[in-house]
């Protein structure tokens, strides 16, 4: 239950920092069904357990050994690794949307909306937070397996705010204009991410 | 004088004696309390060129070109008071790493763009600036905008935000454009937008202000990280190079607002809460021939074929009023939600109405409001820089107690 009660009492904090992440794919999906959307942000949530079981399992199986939670040059490369990964992403995707340029075209054709937003939620959940950290410090003395556990509850807590979202209202008279600002926006966060959080670490 | 046009400006004249008594009340309420008798001063002569600039639009009937000299005006008073405010403070312009630890940055409006949602959801300000307790932070700024968003909309972006005055002001230096950026106009417009995405979104992530960080052009003309670092120094070079391009030199090529159209993320903002105004800019399709004169002096790129056709200007509009003059039916004019606009040529002026009915017509209605706001936000800056004209001319410096 703590596990579950910590990712609670963090999901406002959660649905900020992974924001960047799914809003800018489900603004492309504005015009589309409820269905499409529910099973896009299924598969960012699914990415985004994946992560935390991962690091979950990584911390209590390196942590109940050592230092008891993530030593700080390790929680920094996570976040940078989870800024390259998610702004790779973000820029592939957003460059899709772009006509004229052969590379635009060209992954335009190989774009995959549900294995991007799969690949964004694992980004998502390397973004190293206050409540993540809270949680790996617990997720330390667990074990392998125990800490993936918790960590997987504490996902639950965290993801409560965001179920709601595919609910919201479709929008068909502005879906192609919120397409284009999306893919615009996606092509910025995209490069900030990548180029200034991840490859330079200047956050 | 026909009795049409003599009809119309008895209200009007009534309306700028009222408007002074408002402004001088202004300048009293926001200058006095607590500070030195100059302050006043400089307040009531500021509330006195308000007074004058009403009058003007008023009696001539339309906003522009009065507006815009109150527009420039402010935001050329706002940037020496700001920065010799700063050279007084810290000795120099820029903001070091403990200032920005401490918290101590005046909160600027542009910040709330980033700052709404975290501040909201997680109580966390991502600007290093006071919660409270001095008028630039962040909770009077809130409300203050707030308060303007009920009623003025995006009216802001023409009537009280200094760094869009500047632009304004440079817009309207030259006699023509030399390059025509209007038929790009729908498809530039959503950039804003996008940047408004984007540094809200990457806001949230980081919890860091980026657009001030890296996109700001009028860190040039107030304050900007101490450049220590390769990081600081390339931010700076992204400053100077989006303030020459696109608040000095596309303006002066283009005639148009370009920074205020494709990149203030606190514009596309106000263009998306517009709705909550009452105020708005109309064109009358009865009277409008489609000469197309309105879109080619639109500094915002919100005037088109379709948007004429709907009768309303796209979003981005500032509701500066910069068409209304150029329109020789006068078909566009202020309006309240879907009313019909207030014609804006003098002598065509609702005459057939009653005196009160003329005076509170929105094309008095709004220009005293957004004045009003306008006044509030740089009556204090506007006081200072001429109380400093007078130091300067009398002592010949123009800070105050010489600077550190």
């Amino acid at each position: 239950m703590e596990p579950f009660l910590l990712g609670l009492s963090s999901a406002a904090s959660c649905l900020v920092s992974c924001a960047p992440f799914f809003a800018p794919a489900l603004a492309l999906e504005s015009g589309s069904g409820r269905a499409r959307r529910s099973a896009l942000l299924g598969l960012f949530l699914a990415g985004r357990l994946a992560s935390y079981a991962c690091v979950g399992a990584l911390v209590g199986a390196i942590g109940a050994a050592a230092a008891g939670f993530l030593p700080p040059e390790t929680d920094r490369l996570l976040l940078r690794a989870g800024w390259a990964l998610g702004g790779l992403l973000l820029l592939l995707g957003g460059l899709a949307g772009f006509e004229g340029h052969a590379l635009c075209k060209h992954l335009a054709a190989r774009e995959h909306p549900g294995a991007s937003a799969l690949g964004l939620g694992i980004a998502a959940g390397l973004n190293v937070c206050p409540p993540f950290l809270a949680a790996s410090g617990r997720a330390a003395a667990l074990g392998l397996a125990g800490g993936a556990a918790y960590f997987a509850l504490f996902f639950v807590g965290t993801s409560i705010w965001m179920l709601p979202i595919p609910l919201l209202p479709r929008l068909r008279a502005k879906a192609s204009e919120l397409r284009s600002v999306a893919r615009i926006a996606m092509v910025l966060l995209g490069i900030y991410f990548l180029v200034i959080l991840g490859l330079l670490g200047w956050s | 004088m026909d009795t049409t046009t003599d009809g119309a400006r008895r209200p009007a004249f009534a309306a700028a004696i009222v408007a002074a008594g408002a402004f001088a009340f202004e300048a009293w309420f926001f200058n006095a309390a607590g500070r030195r008798g100059e302050a006043l001063a400089g307040g009531l002569i500021w509330a006195a060129f308000c007074s004058a600039i009403f009058a003007w639009i008023a009696i001539g009937g339309r906003p522009d070109p009065a507006r815009r000299v109150f527009f420039f005006t402010a935001a050329l008073a706002f940037i020496p008071s700001f920065i010799a405010h700063l050279v007084e403070t810290r000795g120099h312009m820029a903001v070091t790493s403990a200032e920005i630890a401490s918290g101590q940055v005046p909160f600027c409006h542009i910040a709330i763009t980033t700052s709404l949602i975290p501040a909201a959801l997680l109580r966390t300000l991502d600007f290093p600036a006071q919660l409270s307790g001095i008028r630039a932070a962040f909770y009077p700024m809130l409300a203050y905008w707030l308060l303007s968003l009920l009623t003025i909309g995006r009216g802001w972006c023409s009537w009280v935000c200094f760094y869009g005055g500047l632009e304004d002001g440079i817009s309207s230096l030259p006699r023509r454009a030399r390059v025509d950026i209007g038929p790009s106009g729908p498809v530039l417009r959503r950039w804003n937008k996008a940047i408004l995405a984007f540094v809200a979104l990457a806001g949230m992530g980081t919890l860091v202000p980026v657009y001030c960080d890296w996109l700001c052009p009028f860190k040039l003309v107030t304050e900007y990280a101490e450049p220590t670092s390769l990081r600081s120094f390339l931010a700076l070079i992204a400053f100077v190079g989006l303030f020459l391009s696109l608040v000095v030199v596309l303006p002066l090529l283009t005639k148009k607002r370009t920074q205020c159209s494709l990149l203030c993320p606190f514009g596309a903002m106000q263009s998306l809460l517009d709705r909550i105004s009452p105020f708005r800019v109309a064109i009358d399709t009865g009277l409008c021939v489609s000469c197309g004169a309105c879109d080619r002096v639109c500094p915002m790129l919100a005037l088109n074929p379709e948007a004429r056709s709907k009768g309303r200007p796209e979003s981005s509009c500032v509701k500066c009023g910069t068409c209304f003059g150029s329109c020789s039916k006068g078909a566009i004019g202020y309006a309240i939600r879907r009313q019909s606009p207030t014609p804006s040529l003098p002598g065509r002026t609702k005459a057939g109405g009653s005196f009160f009915e003329t005076l509170l017509s929105p094309a008095l209605l709004f220009p005293f409001t957004a004045l009003s706001f306008g006044m509030i936000i740089s009556s204090g800056f506007s006081a200072e820089t001429m109380t400093r004209l007078v130091r300067l001319v009398a002592t010949g410096s123009f800070l105050i107690g010489g600077g550190r």
